[in-house]
């Protein structure tokens, strides 16, 4: 039975799934994001549910796919969508592709690594702070607000905070510094999150199905994932996890209905483990070049398993 | 206090809302998200304040809140800058699909991840849903539709007899949603269901009513 991998082939974790599956004898197919204007999907639902998907060398009866892995980019970035222009009849050809194939993986019964519904929590950070609570890990200290003096308010209080966007756009963390003050009146146009600076050490931890891989990261950068653009590199290196700590992740997990996950940890210099957020399309190539950790031929078994 | 949650083209929101004049009823559009004054924490303290129609409010003050905004788009932010609006828009929609699903008060309907004010479903997903529920779903979805009937908690609106009501009941409860308006091919016995939304008609004074119901005699937030 096949596995379909939906996104862009020279993707580094799209194509390490792939190579995994190859190694392991799985049988897939990989659909190109960037050939979106030559694919075609129809969906069904009445008298059961079928689908078909047809590329300009392939027809394949999405009923019969045993599993996905989806990591698709914005349609509309698509460089022949772009080119079209917005409304153009490929753009709209384009969403429509994109539309029925995440109807598809929302419905069908085999496996989705994830199905779009379980991963969209992850756009919205407080709202997801909010759920990772409940698994008894801590969190930040958190305020949206658009009142500049509240924020200011927070800010003294916690002598260092960070801020950091909402959605998944932009999301990158940086500290807030005196030059921020002067631009804090700004925040009245649109509701900002502010979160009290945690200090300590960073893990992150792949849960993988019933797998697990963690990893500590050394780095002094306020976001590490930047770090090796601003030519400070962290060190990464696998470790193990407290079993308490390993168990609320992978319950986390599984309670979120996710299959994969990527999770962010710190440990403070007391002991205590925050949780800033669980990434349900995790870039784990980073992560498995840096430790050796299996993480693709996980994702690969739970494909065909 | 009750709010009510749309975009400023709702002129059927807008216009719900001054019909009840004694119900107190507040509407927040996306405008209200670039105003001083919202804040929420996590953890919770309590201490939730709202903008609406550019008044501060506390959100424990809130009796209900009644949502009418599928998602928050960039085409209606003018006030922030053309090249910066995508970005607020994506910002505005998970603030305020954080700050509604915190709310402890009746919200009719509660948002999803995806859509502020209900399921994120699409129609197919509605077809497979009431196929799965034993409902006759059409085979030619592109077909004309005939009647509609609203779901508004136990109570529902417009044309069709008994059966096509109870249909759409069922659908409802299916989606887990307190108000769905649901399309048939025909409004007789035979009619297949064509598509569902969640967007009922809140023109007519019996939903209205309807709806304002789901909010009385529940505890405010």
């Amino acid at each position: 039975m096949l596995t379909l991998l939906w996104g862009l082939p020279d993707e580094e974790p799209l194509a390490a799934v792939a190579c995994a599956l190859a190694e392991i004898g799985g049988s897939y197919f990989v659909l190109d994001q960037r050939r979106v204007l030559e694919t075609e999907v129809t969906v069904e639902a009445a008298d059961g549910l079928h689908g078909t998907l047809r590329t300009s060398d392939r027809q394949i009866t999405l009923d019969s796919v045993r599993s996905y892995y989806v990591r698709p980019y914005d349609t509309r970035r698509v460089p022949d969508v772009m080119r079209a222009g917005i409304g153009s009849s490929p753009w709209q050809h384009a969403l429509a592709v994109e539309d029925a194939l995440l109807a598809w993986l929302e419905m069908t019964s085999a496996r989705v690594v994830n199905r779009p519904s379980t991963m969209l929590p992850n756009g919205s950070k407080p709202y997801q702070l909010e759920d990772i609570q409940r698994f008894g890990f801590r969190v930040p200290e958190t305020l949206v607000t658009t009142n500049p003096e509240e924020a200011e308010y927070f800010w003294r209080m916690r002598c260092e905070v960070i801020y950091k966007s909402i959605s998944g756009v932009r999301s990158r963390v940086a500290r807030m510094t005196h030059e921020h003050k002067e631009r804090l009146a700004d925040i009245c146009n649109c509701p900002t999150q502010f979160q009290a600076y945690v200090p300590g050490t960073d893990f992150r931890v792949h849960v993988i199905g019933d797998d697990l891989f963690a990893c500590e990261i050394q780095s002094g950068a306020d976001d590490y994932r930047y770090a090796a653009s601003q030519s400070r590199p962290p060190t990464i290196f696998a470790t193990i996890l407290p079993l308490e700590v390993r168990d609320r992740c992978v319950r986390m997990t599984s309670t979120m209905n996710l299959l994969v996950a990527g999770i962010d940890l710190r440990r403070t210099p007391e002991g205590e483990w925050y949780c800033f957020e669980v990434n349900p399309s995790p870039a784990f190539t980073y992560y498995e070049s840096q430790t050796g950790q299996p993480i693709a031929a996980a994702i690969a078994r739970l494909l065909v398993t | 206090m009750l709010i009510f949650v749309a975009n400023l083209a709702d002129r059927a929101a807008l216009a719900f809302a001054q019909a009840w004049p004694e119900r107190d009823i507040h509407l927040l559009t996306p405008a209200d998200l670039s105003t001083r004054g919202w804040r929420l924490t996590v953890p919770d303290d309590d201490g939730a304040m709202a903008v609406a129609t550019g008044r501060v409010l506390r959100t424990r003050n809130f009796e209900g809140v009644f949502v009418r905004l599928g998602c928050v788009h960039e085409d209606e932010l003018k006030t922030i800058t053309p090249n910066d609006r995508g970005y607020v828009a994506a910002e505005m929609q998970a603030f305020l699909f954080a700050f509604l699903s915190r709310l402890k008060c009746p919200v009719i309907n509660r948002p999803s991840p995806g859509c502020l004010c209900g399921p994120n479903l699409r129609p197919i997903h509605w077809r497979h849903l009431a196929e799965r529920s034993g409902i006759r779903v059409s085979i030619r979805p592109s077909l004309e539709r005939v009647s509609s009937v609203c779901v508004v908690g136990d109570q529902t609106f417009g044309n069709g007899g008994a059966i096509l009501h109870d249909r759409a009941r069922k659908l409802a409860r299916a989606g887990k949603t307190d108000l769905l308006r649901v399309w048939f091919d025909a409004d007789d016995t035979e009619a297949s269901m064509v598509s569902a939304d969640l967007w009922p008609d809140c023109s007519n004074t019996e939903v209205q009513a309807a709806i304002l119901g789901l909010f009385d005699g529940q505890v405010k937030c």
